[in-house]
C-alpha cells in the first residue's frame, strides 16, 4: 500500500516538473556520472556551479558520461540540456559542458541568452583553457577552469558586448617564452655593444680600393647604354583573409530546440 | 645569302633561334623571347669585349749620384733582418721594428735612389701626444697596459713605397633588374625586366703607394693612408737627417698585384656607381685595361712606436704628414666579459619589462 502511495506522489511530482519547468532549475548542475571527481571535489565544484548559476542568472552545467549511446557528443549534450530541462528564465538560457570518456569527446551547448554570451570564438577560447587539464587527466582543475571562464564570460556578456573575435580576453602572460625573447634580445646587445668596443682596439686593416688616389675629373664614361632584355611576371596567390565574422552558429537539436555549442577531442 | 649568325640567350646561355609563329627570337631552352634587335645588340657588345690586360712599365727609380750616397749608412737587425738606412751622424741603436739591437753593415750599396720624399710635418712630441689619444675612449683596453706601458723606441722613419700612375681602359657589362609589384583580388604579381647595362670609359689614378718593405706589415702601412702626394719633394739625402730610412726589399714588380687588386676594386666602384635605378645589378664581364703606367719610388714620413707587453710585440704607426695613427691594442678579457655580461643583463630586463607592458596594455 505505502509502495503504491509513494508511486503516486512521485508520478504527482513528475508531472509538476513538467509543468513548471523553472523547477528544474535546482536539479544538480553537476552530473559526474562517469565517476571522475571525488565526493568532496563534487561538493566543491556543484557549489561554484550553483554559485555562478544563480548570481548570472543562466544555468552552467558540467555532465560527465561513459557512453553517449549511439549519439554524437553534441547531440548527446543537446538532448541531456532539453532532458533534464536546464535553463534559467523564458528562454532557458544555460551552457552544458559535457566530457564523454567513452570516446574522449567534449562538447558545448549552449542555449537562450548563452548563445550569444558564448559566441564559437569565445568557445574556442575556452576550450583552450581547459583543453590541457582534460588531456593531462586533471578533471577537477579542467571543470574549475571551466566553470571561472563562463562566471567571466556571463559578467562579461552583461556589460553588452560578450567576448567575440576582437575581444577575447588576453591570454596570459607567457613567462619562459617572453623570458627567452628577452634574454635573446639582451645577448644581441651585449655582443653589438662589446663588438663595438672591441672594434675600437683594432684600427690596422687593409685598404681594398684606392678611391682617394683617383685623378680628379678623369673619369670619363665614353659608352653608357642600357637595354631591356625580356620580363618574366610571377604570381603568388594570396593567403585567404580569415573569416572574422565572429559571433554564435546555431543548429537544431533533435527535439526542434536552438542551440549553439560546439565539440571536439581531448 | 643572308650570313647565318647564331645568337646565345642572353639568360640561359643557349643557342637561340627564331621562332616563327611568334615573329620572334625565341631560346628553345628556357623560353625567353627576345626582339631581333635586342639580340643583335647584345651580341655585338659581348663582341666588343677585348682580353683584360694589366702591365706596367718599369722606369721607377734612379741611379745615385756620384757621391750622393757616401754619407749614408745602413744598419741591419741581427733579429727580424730589417735594413735600415740613416746618414753618418744619426746612429741607430735599436730596431725600430722589434726593438733588438741593430749593427752598422756599411756604406749603402746597389738600391735604387728615390724619386721622391714626402718631408716630415710632425715631430716625435705629435706622436706622443696621439699615442696618448689612441689609449683614450678604448674602454677594453687593458689598465696596466696604458699604466705600465713604455715606448721603448719612437722613430721616424722614411719608409719605401712604390708609386703607381695609370689610366684604367674599363669595360663592363652589367645584368640589370627592375621589379614592378601589383596584385589584383587573387594574386600577387612581381614583374622582373632583366637590362643589358654596358658601361665603357676611363678614369685615372695618381700615385696608388705599395709598400715596398717588408719589415713594414703592409696593413699597417695601408692603415695610415692616404699620403697626400702634393707635398712630395724630390729625394735629397738632406731629409733623412735625423730620421731612419727603410730599404726596400720588395721589388715594384712583386708590388704591382696589390696596386692592381686595389685599383681594380676602385674602377669597379667607379663605373658601378654610374648604374642607377635598378633593384640589382650584376657584373657579367668585366674588363678592365691600364695604359700609361709609370711607377716610381717615394719615401714617405711615417713614425713607429713600438713596445712590449706579456711577451706581446705592440707596434703603432703614425702618418708623419696627416698624424693619422693607428695600431692594435690588446682587449682585457676580464672587461670584456664584465661589459657583455652588464649589457646583456640590463637589456635582457628593459626588453621583458617591454614585452611586458605591451601585453598587459
Amino acid at each position: 500500500m505505502k509502495k503504491r502511495i509513494s508511486l503516486f506522489l512521485t508520478a504527482i511530482l513528475l508531472c509538476l516538473a513538467c509543468a513548471f519547468p523553472v523547477w528544474a532549475g535546482t536539479e544538480n548542475r553537476l552530473a559526474d556520472q562517469a565517476v571522475l571527481l571525488s565526493a568532496d571535489e563534487q561538493d566543491a565544484l556543484s557549489a561554484s556551479l550553483d554559485d555562478i548559476s544563480e548570481r548570472g542568472e543562466v544555468d552552467v552545467v558540467i555532465v560527465t558520461t561513459d557512453s553517449l549511446g549511439g549519439k554524437t557528443a553534441q547531440e548527446y549534450a543537446d538532448d541531456y540540456f532539453t532532458d533534464y530541462g536546464y535553463g534559467q528564465g523564458e528562454d532557458r538560457d544555460g551552457i552544458l559542458f559535457l566530457v564523454d570518456m567513452g570516446d574522449r569527446n567534449w562538447a558545448i551547448a549552449t542555449h537562450g541568452y548563452a548563445i550569444d554570451a558564448f559566441t564559437d570564438a569565445g568557445q574556442s577560447y575556452i576550450m583552450d583553457q581547459v583543453k590541457p587539464y582534460l588531456s593531462d587527466g586533471d578533471y577537477s582543475e579542467a571543470f574549475q577552469t571551466f566553470a571561472l571562464q563562463c562566471d567571466d564570460f556571463i559578467m562579461q556578456a552583461e556589460s553588452g558586448k560578450p567576448y567575440d573575435v576582437d575581444n577575447l580576453p588576453k591570454e596570459p602572460f607567457d613567462v619562459g617564452a617572453n623570458l627567452l625573447i628577452a634574454i635573446g634580445v639582451g645577448i644581441v646587445a651585449g655582443l653589438l655593444v662589446t663588438g663595438n668596443m672591441r672594434r675600437k682596439l683594432k684600427t690596422v686593416q687593409k685598404q681594398e680600393q684606392a678611391a682617394s688616389y683617383v685623378r680628379k675629373g678623369s673619369m670619363d664614361v665614353t659608352k653608357s647604354n642600357d637595354f631591356y632584355l625580356y620580363r618574366t611576371v610571377s604570381r603568388t596567390a594570396k593567403p585567404k583573409e580569415e573569416e572574422h565574422s565572429g559571433g554564435s552558429t546555431t543548429h537544431t537539436s533533435s527535439s526542434g530546440d536552438t542551440f549553439g555549442g560546439s565539440s571536439g577531442k581531448f | 645569302m643572308a650570313k647565318m649568325q647564331e645568337f646565345k640567350c642572353p639568360c640561359c646561355g643557349g643557342s637561340i633561334e627564331f621562332d616563327s609563329s611568334v615573329q620572334k627570337m625565341k631560346c628553345p631552352y628556357c623560353d625567353t623571347e627576345f626582339d631581333v634587335k635586342t639580340l643583335s645588340e647584345y651580341a655585338q657588345s659581348v663582341e666588343e669585349e677585348e682580353p683584360e690586360n694589366m702591365s706596367w712599365s718599369d722606369e721607377a727609380g734612379g741611379e745615385w749620384q756620384e757621391g750622393e750616397s757616401e754619407g749614408l749608412r745602413t744598419y741591419v737587425c741581427e733579429s727580424c733582418g730589417g735594413e735600415i738606412v740613416s746618414d753618418a751622424n744619426t746612429a741607430a741603436t735599436a730596431c725600430p721594428f722589434c726593438g733588438s739591437p741593430v749593427v752598422m753593415t756599411g756604406n749603402l750599396s746597389g738600391a735604387l735612389k728615390p724619386d721622391y720624399v714626402i718631408p716630415f710635418k710632425l715631430d716625435k712630441k705629435a706622436a706622443k701626444e696621439k699615442l696618448k689619444q689612441h689609449f683614450t675612449g678604448k674602454r677594453l683596453l687593458p689598465k696596466a697596459f696604458k699604466s705600465e706601458n713604455h715606448i721603448s723606441e719612437v722613430k721616424g722613419i722614411y719608409v719605401p713605397f712604390w708609386l703607381y700612375d695609370t689610366d684604367a681602359n674599363a669595360d663592363i657589362r652589367y645584368k640589370g633588374t627592375k621589379t614592378r609589384f601589383w596584385s589584383d583580388k587573387d594574386y600577387d604579381y612581381t614583374e622582373t625586366s632583366y637590362y643589358s647595362i654596358h658601361r665603357k670609359g676611363s678614369i685615372g689614378f695618381d700615385h696608388v703607394p705599395v709598400d715596398g718593405s717588408k719589415s713594414m706589415e703592409n696593413d699597417l702601412m695601408e692603415s695610415i693612408e692616404p699620403f697626400d702626394f702634393r707635398e712630395a719633394v724630390d729625394f735629397q739625402t738632406a731629409y733623412l737627417a735625423g730620421y731612419f730610412a727603410d730599404k726596400y726589399d720588395v721589388t715594384a714588380e712583386e708590388c704591382i698585384e696589390r696596386a692592381n687588386e686595389r685599383i681594380r676594386r676602385s674602377t669597379e666602384d667607379a663605373f658601378r656607381d654610374t648604374v642607377k635605378g635598378y633593384s640589382s645589378v650584376v657584373p657579367e664581364n668585366t674588363n678592365i685595361r691600364l695604359k700609361n703606367a709609370t711607377t716610381k719610388y717615394a719615401l714617405y714620413p711615417v713614425w713607429v712606436l713600438q713596445t712590449r707587453w706579456k711577451g706581446e710585440n705592440y707596434i703603432f704607426a703614425m702618418n708623419g704628414q696627416t698624424g693619422k695613427f693607428v695600431g692594435n691594442l690588446p682587449t682585457d678579457k676580464s672587461a670584456f666579459a664584465r661589459w657583455f655580461a652588464g649589457t646583456t643583463g640590463i637589456v635582457t630586463v628593459i626588453a621583458y619589462i617591454i614585452l611586458y607592458l605591451i601585453w598587459a596594455l
